[in-house]
């Protein structure tokens, strides 16, 4: 069985709930199909941010695309919270922002693209887009290409994209996996900043274990594929906000043997 | 003037400089090598009779209607075909075969077809250029990153909206890039044709029957009329391709 449900759920239910979802690719030639996700379960509540980490490979970006509806899994039950309006309301960041922005399009009107599509015209989108960025105290050169702009810029506006619409869920692949050490120490708190503002919940895809323990209250560690949850740790605050070195070295060294275990 | 100005008039005068002499040393035939000041005596007699405008004017004419004609049946004709996965793999040997006879081969159908006056070359103009078209637009279509279209997914777009802002947006690179190379390859059939179906109009048809009535001096005159006009389509082309694709290699 496979499908989305927007069937009302109770208000303690989970923002968003997979169950035993399974996915598999085609191979080349006429082997059998690659089994990517093998009955993988897992719930967000709302408002949380949860990282997603495992070994290369191992379907985490397969599965961002099943809960973004641009996938279909092969069975499986994709179940989001109902928020009184119909269908999904999930927003997508992609690690290659080069690719995912529109260059032809000014930062202004590739951040409130999603609202056009919703029937808005392009200077109302325009304006949304503009209050969005003050709202969250980002600042960024609306009137420019977005090539004109660093990449740490390019990704912050996609990430703002990605919020015009007001998703419940974020789902963040790897932002800031085309980007220089420096510039990952500096987005971390714009992401957090973001969070924190709009009560977005987070699933963010990462390699960097670094960035799940500086970002997010909760870890899940995905086993290699068919990929199941291996691990799921919570991470208190005082290890995220590097409160507690002690802490979070030993919840560095548990996720790592988490991902590196059979 | 800009140094760079300033360097490049001064080739230009280097060049003419070293024409000038190399003509009145007599070292080379004058059939072969033309004189600066016959050359300009040519231009100043053609420009004078009308002529010169007359040619220039047919061979432009040409190449923009042929140019234009295969640009848009081209783009649209590479849609289409883009449109289906299926269809594009049906047609791709076709096209690949249509690309490999030389052009010149069909001025005889052509002419067959249209007889001796503008239609034959239009035709080969479109024929040629439409051809890079076609194979360019497909190439932009099927090329749009993954990731792009997923954004215009996400947000719900329906096909004929995603096709709209983002596949032909996006196309729009390399299309500008068949059109840099496909109005090139217009000046070059547009010359061609003329001298092959020869009305003794066009800049094509004069420097041939230039050629063949001795006539040096007009046959260098053609030559850098030619020029000129191909390097003025060009650059029309290549302008219009930074203006619009602004953010090529960037």
């Amino acid at each position: 069985m496979s499908g989305v449900s927007s069937s009302p759920m109770p208000s303690s239910a989970p923002e968003l709930r997979v169950d035993e979802l399974r996915a598999s690719y085609p191979q080349t030639g006429l082997g059998p199909r690659l089994e990517v996700l093998g009955g993988l379960s897992l719930s967000l509540s709302t408002g949380t941010f949860v990282a997603l980490v495992g070994p290369n490979g191992c379907g985490k970006t397969t599965l961002l695309l099943c809960i973004a509806g641009l996938l279909r899994p092969d069975s499986g039950v994709i179940e989001f919270r109902s928020n009184g309006k119909s269908g999904r309301n999930v927003g997508l960041v992609f690690q290659n922002y080069r690719e995912s922005l529109f260059p032809w399009l000014t930062v202004r009107d590739n951040i409130g693209f999603g609202l056009r599509g919703q029937g808005l015209s392009a200077g109302e989108a325009g304006s949304r887009a503009g209050r969005l960025c003050e709202e969250l105290g980002i600042s960024l050169p609306l009137t420019r290409y977005p090539y004109e702009l660093s990449g740490g810029q390019q990704q912050l506006a996609s990430i703002l994209r990605a919020l015009i619409t007001e998703p419940r869920i974020l789902l963040l692949d790897e932002p800031f996996g085309s980007l220089d050490a420096i510039t990952r120490e500096e987005l971390r708190p714009e992401l957090l900043k973001i969070w924190r503002l709009t009560g977005t919940t987070c699933l963010l895809v990462t390699h960097d274990v670094d960035d799940a323990l500086s970002l997010s209250d909760r870890i899940i560690v995905l086993s290699r594929k068919p990929s199941v949850v291996a691990m799921d740790v919570d991470v208190p605050p005082p290890v995220r906000d590097h409160a507690d070195p002690q802490a979070r070295w030993e919840l560095r060294l548990r996720v790592h043997d988490g991902l590196v275990a059979k | 003037m800009s140094s760079r100005e300033f360097d490049r008039l001064g080739l230009l005068a280097l060049v003419l400089v070293l024409w000038t002499v190399l003509s009145k040393l007599s070292l080379v035939s004058p059939l072969f090598l033309a004189s600066p000041g016959g050359v300009v005596n040519a231009f100043l007699d053609d420009l004078q009779s009308g002529r010169l405008g007359r040619d220039l004017a047919a061979t432009a004419l040409r190449i923009i209607a042929g140019f234009g004609l295969g640009a848009l049946l081209g783009v649209a004709l590479g849609a289409t075909v883009a449109s289906s996965k299926r269809l594009s793999t049906a047609a791709a040997p076709f096209v690949d075969f249509a690309r490999s006879v030389p052009v010149t081969a069909l001025l005889p159908l052509f002419l067959l077809m249209f007889g001796i006056g503008s239609s034959a070359k239009v035709a080969a103009i479109a024929w040629s250029s439409g051809l890079v078209m076609m194979i360019n637009t497909i190439l932009g279509f099927e090329n749009v990153p993954p990731a792009r279209l997923n954004v215009g997914r996400l947000f719900g777009l329906s096909r004929p909206a995603l096709v709209r802002q983002i596949v032909l947006p996006d196309a729009a690179a390399q299309v500008f890039v068949g059109l840099r190379t496909a109005v090139s390859l217009a000046v070059v059939v547009g010359i061609v044709s003329e001298m092959l179906l020869s009305t003794g109009d066009g800049i094509g048809g004069r420097l041939y029957d230039a050629s063949v009535l001795y006539d040096t001096d007009r046959v260098y005159l053609g030559i850098i009329l030619a020029g000129t006009l191909g390097y003025l389509f060009n650059l029309t082309v290549a302008v219009a391709d930074r203006r619009v694709v602004h953010w090529r290699g960037r």
